[in-house]
């Protein structure tokens, strides 16, 4: 019945929404799989979520509004905060005040508190007990940062209170109180007395199945085209003490950077050799590793451009709870958008130096409030070939965006002068067509003469006519 | 506990941190005598966005202030997309190459969005400037540029 109503919620409560944005995704670092959709109305926005994860059907809504200048969210969502390093989020299903003006913000809950999923697809909640809290920041005028975090989940306790100071050369960062019935201190001291020259310091407890305490020290200097960086790390998980060391130095010369790093943890010494070169859209990487005595080799990169983005990358990341100190990693990402559809795929290393995996689609769709949507495909072909022209009204003035869909798929908009052009890859005419429903020009429009196809190197005319509303 | 941090890292890293409006980055760049380049708009709204791009020299009076005109004959410029509609929370990226014959230069690229269509009314157009500063050398161009120009405040 449940599951029934849950549907009938998903598909008809979005049906007279302006805009709707739909997700899907599975992720196997939450252990989740599931689908959420958000309808946008002109004075709300309302999201319905549900999904599996570790084998239970998991659930999730909730509404979101402004009302007297407040903003209030009904239902699940994930009160998190976070200030100096230190953050707290707990999983609710309740009623969210909030009020933000120039210097104090203020969150407010009551509700619920229990085991949730906050994923970029699906935001689910299960309560388990009664709970309630508040968030409050304030901003001075002399570089201060006040923040009081109190909440009540369940049988545990939180009062966490955080003061930090910044000036142009100094970041001074402190917070402590009970975090979920236990003790806890974050502190983060910054300090950069010249532009090129950067020292931070800092402390923090971390509780995830048991307490974690991390210690940094580490620095970097700007020395010309060469920057050299050496850090000291320490962590204690459980009874497990991990202490790490690193220095190394990196040289830019123009468009290619040549790093070498030395890296210390648990009596193991590693060296990283990497040579890294941009140009344009890519990035191209190789790297030579030596451990104990063994040498290898890696390569990675990437390329970023409009519809689609890869990349492979390969790290060294401090590992304290596993005790392995510093370990290589190598990650992959990729994104692929398709018209108002992104696919996104993407690899994480957990805390134990697993990989995990993410990987989700998003996508809007206009809802029937939206009125005049602009539904086109409008990447350019590229190419050397330019297809130019003006758009004039009937008095000869230029028309601004209006726009022009050339064969391949392009759309093209016209400027404050009324001119566009479009790069073509192949040297031959392309059909025109004038997108009256997507103008962004305000007015209703109607096509006086417009050529059917334009060669490269041509300049077309095209000329409209403002229709009088009816 | 430790399901609800990663579950944050995981949302910072990729949804970043929320801001409104319609965003243009870098804003200022500096170039030697050639310059190859590109600029982002990002649409953080929900509905797509037209954005056109039009090039302008610009110079600066002695209070820093910029008055725009058509692009000097001595600038030559290659845009790769002179419009393109951004999706909604997408960015678009637009690449560029700028060649000035007698530095220095001083060009903004201006990104005009209007968002949406309506049958009656005005346009109303924001527009985001890129400003790239051409000298014989790169570094410092921008200080350099204003400088001679007289800017004497920040």
């Amino acid at each position: 019945m449940l599951r029934v109503c849950l549907c009938v919620l998903l598909l008809g409560v979005p049906a007279s929404a302006q805009i709707l944005q739909l997700s899907a995704g599975r992720s196997s670092l939450l252990g989740g799989t599931g689908g959420e959709i958000t309808a946008f109305f002109p004075e709300s926005t309302l999201s319905a979520s549900a999904g599996f994860a570790n084998g239970h059907f998991v659930f999730g809504a909730s509404e979101t509004f402004k009302i007297h200048g407040l903003d209030v969210t009904a239902g699940d969502r994930v009160f998190s905060y976070s200030f100096d390093g230190a953050g707290l989020g707990v999983s609710t299903r309740g009623l969210f005040v909030q009020r933000n003006s120039r210097h104090t913000s203020l969150a407010v809950f009551v509700g619920s508190t229990g085991f949730g999923y906050a994923t970029p697809f699906m935001v689910t909640a299960k309560s388990q007990h009664g709970g309630a809290g508040f968030f409050l920041q304030h901003h001075f005028d002399n570089g201060l940062l006040l923040s009081s975090l109190a909440l009540i989940d369940g049988g545990k306790h939180t009062a966490v209170q955080g003061l930090s100071y910044r000036s142009h050369s100094l970041h001074l960062a402190g917070s402590g109180g009970l975090l979920q019935n236990q003790k806890y201190f974050s502190g983060e001291a910054d300090y950069q007395p010249f532009q090129n020259l950067n020292i931070s310091a800092n402390h923090n407890d971390f509780f995830l199945a048991d307490h974690l305490t991390t210690n940094s020290l580490s620095g970097f200097a700007g020395l010309g085209h060469i920057t050299p960086q050496a850090s000291l790390l320490g962590g204690q998980y459980r009874m497990l003490k991990t202490t790490g060391a690193s220095a190394g130095a990196s040289l830019r010369i123009g468009s290619i950077t040549v790093r070498s790093n030395f890296y210390e943890s648990n009596h193991r010494v590693l060296l990283v050799h990497a040579v890294q070169e941009h140009f344009h859209r890519w990035t191209v990487s190789g790297i030579v590793s030596q451990l104990q005595g063994q040498t290898s080799y890696a390569f990675g990169g990437g390329y970023h451009d409009n519809r689609i983005s890869l990349s492979l990358d390969h790290s060294v990341l401090f590992f304290p709870i596993s005790g392995k100190g510093f370990q290589q990693t190598t990650t992959v990402q990729v994104s692929l958008r398709l018209h108002d559809t992104a696919l996104n795929f993407q690899t994480n290393v957990d805390p134990m130096v697993h990989i995990q995996y993410t990987t989700y689609a998003s996508s809007y769709v206009q809802g029937p409030l939206a009125g005049a949507a602009m539904n086109s495909q409008s990447h350019s072909a590229g190419g050397k070939f330019v297809i130019g022209g003006a758009v004039v009204d009937e008095h000869g003035q230029p028309v601004e965006g209006a726009a022009i869909r050339l064969q391949g798929g392009a759309v093209v908009y016209s400027d404050s002068q009324g001119k566009f052009f479009a790069r073509m890859k192949h040297d031959k005419p392309a059909t025109l067509v004038v997108l009256l429903q997507e103008f962004a020009a305000p007015g209703r429009w109607a096509i006086t003469s417009c050529p059917v196809d334009a060669a490269p190197g041509t300049e077309v005319l095209i000329r409209l006519r403002r229709e009088i509303a009816p | 506990m430790k399901r609800v941090l990663s579950l944050l890292l995981l949302q910072f890293s990729f949804f970043g941190l929320a801001v409104s409006a319609q965003t243009v980055s870098p804003l200022i760049v500096e170039c030697g005598k050639k310059c190859r380049g590109e600029f982002s708009i990002t649409n953080n709204g929900l509905t797509a966005l037209a954005v056109t791009v039009e090039a302008r020299s610009f110079s600066l009076d002695t209070q820093g202030h910029a008055t725009n005109r058509p692009l000097d004959s001595g600038v030559e410029l290659k845009l790769e997309e002179g419009s393109a509609r951004v999706p909604p929370k997408g960015t678009h990226t637009f690449g560029y190459q700028l060649k000035c014959s007698a530095p220095p230069c001083s060009v903004a690229l201006l990104s005009s969005m209007v968002v949406g269509h309506a049958a009656e009314g005005i346009l109303v157009r924001v527009q985001l400037a890129h400003t790239i500063y051409i000298c014989e050398k790169q570094k410092d161009c921008r200080k350099k540029v204003r400088a001679a120009a007289g800017v004497s405040v920040d």
